[in-house]
């Protein structure tokens, strides 16, 4: 058998990496930039490299200026987030133990490393439900739970983890906006954005196929409108311009500036996905529609029930990579001085202590985005995978 | 060889179920139909045939308002269709129709594409319409399929899970288009199988297709469709021993 394997592997080699003279020494140089890169960043991260700024900003970097003694309010969301985390690998992705472990190992060392007494127990009682969650849903069956029904629970929880969260930042007096920072407000700026849109977008898809004209000229005008400026000038636009448009009328010239950039999130990301949304509409034949009407379905039930979810599925990989566009999008509202993941960084490197460390800052937030895009892309091909064959 | 004219199956009532007069269809500047007259009766059971674009599925699918009459009258069950037709989804409900392409609802399971109507439009509880489903799954032959996806089934087997969906609406009247066209030669077989049986229960049922084998055993009646009009009808002998007209002649010539 290992016979076998080598001798694929040394063939496999020999005849794509070596199979002529210009294939060899392009192999060689290859090869020889990646092992520089390798270790100049091995090098970096373990011996040049001074994490302090990153250790002493980490709350900063996390949370921004996050009332202090109110983080409390965080821990439910963190905590079922872990779980569905936890319950969504065991349902939909098929990861072995040596992956698990690996994963675990890396976030130990991260929250190791970076914190300390009580939040790195949170974290760890987070990580544990975690696995927890991942063990119980494996064994499922025990329980008499079927299938379908776990399934429904992870969906509505992940449903339900946004309002959750609202509503827990919200009561007994509550954090404003104006002190959500760090990672934690692109966080909740691109769920916002992304829950949004979803909600929205897919309406608006609808009115510019509506055969009602004063429905659909004023959805092609918005889709139109919002498209033909990029976000940073509609975040501009909430920021300088509306206050001085807008009189004191119903104080909307007071709004925060995060639920400003909230609203324009939602309504930017509302008019791409209903492009998005529309192409998936085009791309489904007649006959589904018709099928509906023949067998006496109404306009409401043909559109909920068969339309809508056949055409968001033909076009996830697309809304995907617009979930993921926005997700680093969100670093924009930097420019209207919020202390978001980027404006922290940038806090934490005008530190006069940390002079010049601003390699070290970069990288760890350039693997924060690399993270959270690189789930979303395997989330997305995860479920391109599963929905081709039609399950869910 | 059964011959539908000495078949006395099923015409219990001389009831006409469908009555057209003159109907007709333009698309554009182009006439589709030009001026239908025919009548069919309960528990009857029609075959349409006829040369390419000559407007047998337009015809068909002005029964079910899929597609619009210009001009002209079309009564179901004593209703008249046209804009103002009450309640067109009841309408619908009543004329089942099994299309040749299948146009099953692809991410749907086999069960929840036959029971999603029922629920929506009978209102009928999630049990009754997955007990209903069931039946109508046993009926066409296909039980154990219940919990897959048209993509996993055949040809053949998805076309009748087409049938058992519009079956559950408990139609007064099947129509049918080219359903076996689309299918491989193996599966044809199957498909009539189940749609002789349903002739053979009393369904009143339309159906364009060139399968004249199935034809001979279950219509009581042939219509030969060319350019928009019916250029003959009649029984099986009648049309094929003895047709009156040398376009009907021609064309048999040509498919049989
Ligand atoms: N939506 C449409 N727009 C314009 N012309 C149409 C449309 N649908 C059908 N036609 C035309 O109407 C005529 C009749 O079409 P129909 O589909 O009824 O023919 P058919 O007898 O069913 O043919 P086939 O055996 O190929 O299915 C054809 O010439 C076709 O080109
Ligand atoms: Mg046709």
């Amino acid at each position: 058998m290992i016979n076998i394997k080598t001798n694929n592997i040394l063939f496999w080699i020999k005849n794509n990496l070596f199979n002529d003279l210009k294939g060899s020494i392009l192999t060689v140089i290859g090869l020889y930039i990646a092992i520089l890169i390798f270790f100049g960043l091995f090098k970096f991260i373990f011996i040049n490299a001074d994490w302090e700024v990153v250790i002493v900003n980490f709350r900063l970097l996390i949370l921004g200026r996050f009332p202090i003694g109110q983080e409390w309010r965080l821990i439910p969301s963190l905590i079922l987030s872990c779980i569905l985390i936890g319950m969504s690998i065991s349902i939909w992705s098929k990861l072995n133990l040596i992956k698990i472990i690996l994963l675990i190992l890396i976030l130990y060392i991260i929250f190791a490393v970076f914190l300390s007494g009580f939040a790195s127990l949170i974290i760890g009682i987070a990580i544990i439900s975690g696995c927890l969650a991942y063990v119980l849903s494996n064994s499922y069956v025990l329980f008499k739970i079927k299938l379908n029904l776990l399934k429904k629970i992870t969906i509505y929880g992940w449903i339900l983890l946004l309002p959750l969260t609202l509503i827990l930042l919200n009561i007994n007096g509550g954090v404003g906006t104006e002190r959500w920072g760090g990672v934690f407000l692109n966080i909740m700026l691109a769920a916002i954005g992304i829950s949004g849109g979803i909600i929205f977008g897919p309406l608006l898809a609808l009115g510019r196929n509506s055969n009602f004209k004063s429905i659909k000229y004023p959805c092609i005008a918005y889709i139109e409108f919002i498209r033909a400026a990029p976000l940073i000038g509609w975040l501009f636009l909430a920021r300088f311009v509306l206050p001085t448009l807008l009189p004191s009328l119903f104080e909307l010239n007071k709004i925060d500036i995060v639920i400003r950039a909230m609203i324009v999130l939602v309504g930017f990301s509302s008019a791409y996905i209903a492009e998005i949304v529309r192409g998936g509409l085009q791309s489904l034949p007649k006959g589904q529609r018709e099928a509906g009407m023949a067998l006496g379905l109404n306009e409401f039930n043909i559109t909920w029930f068969i339309i809508i979810p056949q055409a968001i599925r033909a076009v996830i990989p697309a809304l995907v990579s617009q979930f993921i566009a926005l997700w680093k999008d969100t670093t924009l509202v930097y420019a209207l001085s919020l202390t978001e993941l980027l404006g922290a960084a940038n806090a934490a490197v005008a530190q006069p202590d940390f002079v010049g460390k601003q390699i070290e800052v970069f990288l760890f937030i350039a693997v924060i985005f690399w993270t959270f895009s690189y789930i979303m892309s395997r989330i997305s091909s995860k479920m391109e995978t599963r929905l081709g064959l039609g399950k869910w | 060889m059964v011959n539908k004219d000495n078949n006395n199956k099923n015409i219990t009532t001389n009831k006409k179920i469908i009555i057209c007069e003159n109907v007709e269809k333009w698309y554009g500047q182009f006439q589709a139909l030009k001026g239908i007259t025919t009548s069919i009766k309960e528990g009857e059971v029609v075959v349409i045939f006829g040369p390419s674009g000559s407007g047998k599925s337009t015809f068909i699918r002005t029964l079910n308002r899929l597609e619009p009459h210009d001009k002209g009258s079309i009564k179901i069950d004593g209703i008249e269709i046209n804009d103002d037709v009450e309640d067109l989804e009841k309408l619908r409900s009543n004329v089942g129709m099994v299309f040749q392409q299948f146009n099953l609802f692809p991410h749907l399971t086999v069960l929840r594409n036959i029971s999603l109507a029922p629920q929506k439009v009978k209102n009928l509880s999630k049990k009754e319409s997955e007990g209903l489903a069931f039946e109508l799954l046993e009926r066409v032959g296909i039980p154990e399929q219940a919990y897959k996806f048209p993509g996993q089934l055949s040809g053949g087997q998805q076309q009748r899970v087409a049938i058992a969906r519009a079956l559950a609406m408990q139609p007064k009247i099947m129509l049918f288009d080219e359903p076996t066209s689309a299918l491989d030669p193996e599966m044809i077989k199957e498909v009539l199988e189940v749609m002789t049986k349903l002739a053979k229960s009393g369904m009143t049922m339309i159906v364009v297709t060139h399968e004249m084998g199935f034809g001979k055993e279950v219509a009581d009646r042939f219509i030969f469709f060319d350019e928009g009009l019916i250029v003959e009808e009649g029984t099986a002998k009648q049309v094929f021993n003895n047709p009156k007209e040398e376009r009907t002649k021609l064309f048999l010539s040509q498919i049989l």
